[in-house]
């Protein structure tokens, strides 16, 4: 990511997308005064959502007749569609880390190993995005909380926490590469949600493999555990690291998502809330996700930047765009090309490993010293050379 | 009030097909619950309210017959007193969201029968997604 001087000025920058994440699938409803149980409530939060401004929202469903999160393939295509027919304009952004159970005998025989999560791809209405992760990582989120985080909910539980504290988001090649390769072919954009740089880094190989082609949307993912913890000097890097196309937003938990969202919005980068991240305030009461959102208005409101509409969000995010080609895909995105046989990139210039006697040239700046000038330019500079001596 | 039959549960392999069967064999109204495959049975369509029963797909532990739900005043109570009398835990306590806890025992004759707590506070335990 590359600023200019007036980058964070906020004419500069590209409308706010908010995200919403009403869901709350880690808590009881008990925890929080806004956790949707029935079908209806699960309509009902996005339709209030994207009422206060969020104009993405991050699905979870929750079976009302169980009260658990559903891991029924049906239950997420019959609220998918019911919220679609609410909030047509809303971008459905589907959590990845649900595994479908087969139902019947016959599902049980077709749906092996990853196929339970595969069948994301196939999710009708189809959502706009599910996420994706790159690379097994440890997703401890109650490793960042405080016990003034978790009061007055059932997280409050040793025995809960401990639970958390094991929790591992698997994601090896043989899931992450298959999965784009069916959310590709079925048109529903992956939207990556890296832990660390090092998930960035293999998200940018996918990308230089062709295995992607599209537009890169991401989150930033900073709950602790073996993910992003608070210091903003890793979350700077992290940014810095990304290429200039990324569409980036920062999740994180409770208070400290607070902070980092302020941050986000002033250095032009996208906001995420909600009940499954956050149940605090910053002046520590309990705020629910509308709450929440309609916070995060009025502080990019304050700031002077605009919050985006259901259409700028779809724009920003290119929603719906494919690339052809690697290149294309790069370009667009605002990567480096891949390296070629004519320009394979300033890692392997070739050398020979010693050190080379100064050259001449018109620019007086030291890195000049370090190029080697191409073997016309070496010939026409040793015959200068010659004649000055 | 303990000991009360609070409502019945019939299940099949195709529960659709079964619900048409009961009503027309008893005239009674199934009303399919939207985005469930759960059909409540009322048996006095005149009084919505009162649901008699459900009708849903076969559980895996399958007491072919009618299941039977008695009012409890505390689930985990009567779970210990009947294990304690020879009866078996055939699926232990869940709760029905914001209605009930419900726990399916087997009999020391290995009949089966449902016991349910009414608690408007009820919630199965999340687990970490």
């Amino acid at each position: 990511m590359y600023y200019t001087d007036d980058s964070i000025l906020p004419e500069n920058m590209a409308p706010l997308i908010i995200t919403a994440a009403p869901y709350g699938p880690a808590w009881l409803p008990g925890d929080a005064a806004d956790i949707p149980l029935t079908w209806d409530e699960q309509v009902q939060a996005a339709v209030d959502c994207y009422e206060a401004g969020a104009t993405v929202l991050h699905f979870h469903v929750r079976n009302p007749a169980t009260g658990m999160g559903s891991t029924n393939f049906d239950d997420y295509n019959y609220l998918l569609r019911r919220v679609k027919e609410a909030v047509p304009d809303m971008i459905i952004q589907v959590g990845g880390s649900i595994s479908f159970a087969p139902h019947t005998a016959e599902a049980k025989a077709a749906w092996l190993d990853y196929d339970t999560r595969h069948m994301l791809a196939e999710l009708d209405p189809k959502p706009e995005f599910v996420t994706v992760t790159t690379g097994t990582s440890l997703w401890d989120i109650a490793s960042a909380f405080t016990a003034e985080d978790v009061k007055g909910t059932h997280m409050e539980d040793p025995k809960v926490q401990a639970a958390w504290q094991g929790m591992v988001v698997d994601s090896t090649p043989a899931f992450y590469v298959e999965h784009i390769k069916r959310l590709t072919k079925n048109g529903i954009q992956p939207y990556f949600v890296p832990g660390h740089i090092h998930q960035w880094d293999l998200i940018d190989h996918l990308i230089r493999a062709g295995i992607y082609k599209g537009p890169l949307n991401l989150a930033l993912c900073g709950y602790g555990g073996g993910t992003l913890w608070r210091n903003p000097f890793d979350w700077m890097h992290f940014l810095q690291r990304l290429p200039q196309g990324a569409v980036t937003t920062f999740w994180s938990s409770m208070r400290g998502l607070i902070s980092l969202s302020a941050m986000s919005l002033v250095l032009g980068q996208h906001i995420r809330v909600g009940n499954e991240d956050n149940l605090w305030g910053a002046d520590g009461t309990r705020k629910t996700t509308v709450e929440q959102i309609k916070g995060v208005v009025r502080l990019s409101k304050e700031f002077g930047r605009k919050v985006a509409t259901a259409e700028e969000a779809r724009k920003i995010m290119k929603v719906g765009t494919w690339y052809d080609t690697v290149e294309e895909t790069l370009q667009k995105n605002g990567m480096a090309p891949n390296p070629t046989r004519f320009n394979p990139g300033f890692l392997i210039w070739p050398t020979d490993g010693k050190l080379k006697p100064a050259v001449v040239g018109g620019d007086s700046h030291p890195i000049a010293a370090c190029m080697i000038a191409p073997e016309p330019v070496r010939a026409a500079q040793a015959a200068l050379l010659a004649g000055k001596a | 009030m303990p000991g009360q039959r609070t409502h019945f549960e019939i299940y099949g392999d195709d529960p659709k097909a079964l619900a048409d069967f009961y009503a027309t064999l008893f005239g009674w109204e199934l009303e399919k619950v939207e985005g469930l495959e759960y059909w409540r049975i009322l048996a006095d369509p005149g009084d919505r309210s009162r649901v008699a029963g459900g009708l849903t797909y076969r559980p895996r532990s399958d007491p072919r017959g009618w299941l039977q739900f008695l009012d409890v005043e505390s689930l985990d109570e009567s779970i210990a007193m009947a294990e304690r009398m020879g009866a078996t835990v055939v699926r232990p306590k869940t709760a029905i969201p914001r209605t009930a806890w419900v726990a399916v025992l087997a009999d020391p004759a290995g009949n089966m029968f449902a016991i349910w707590q009414t608690d408007p506070t009820a919630f199965p335990m999340p687990e970490p997604d």
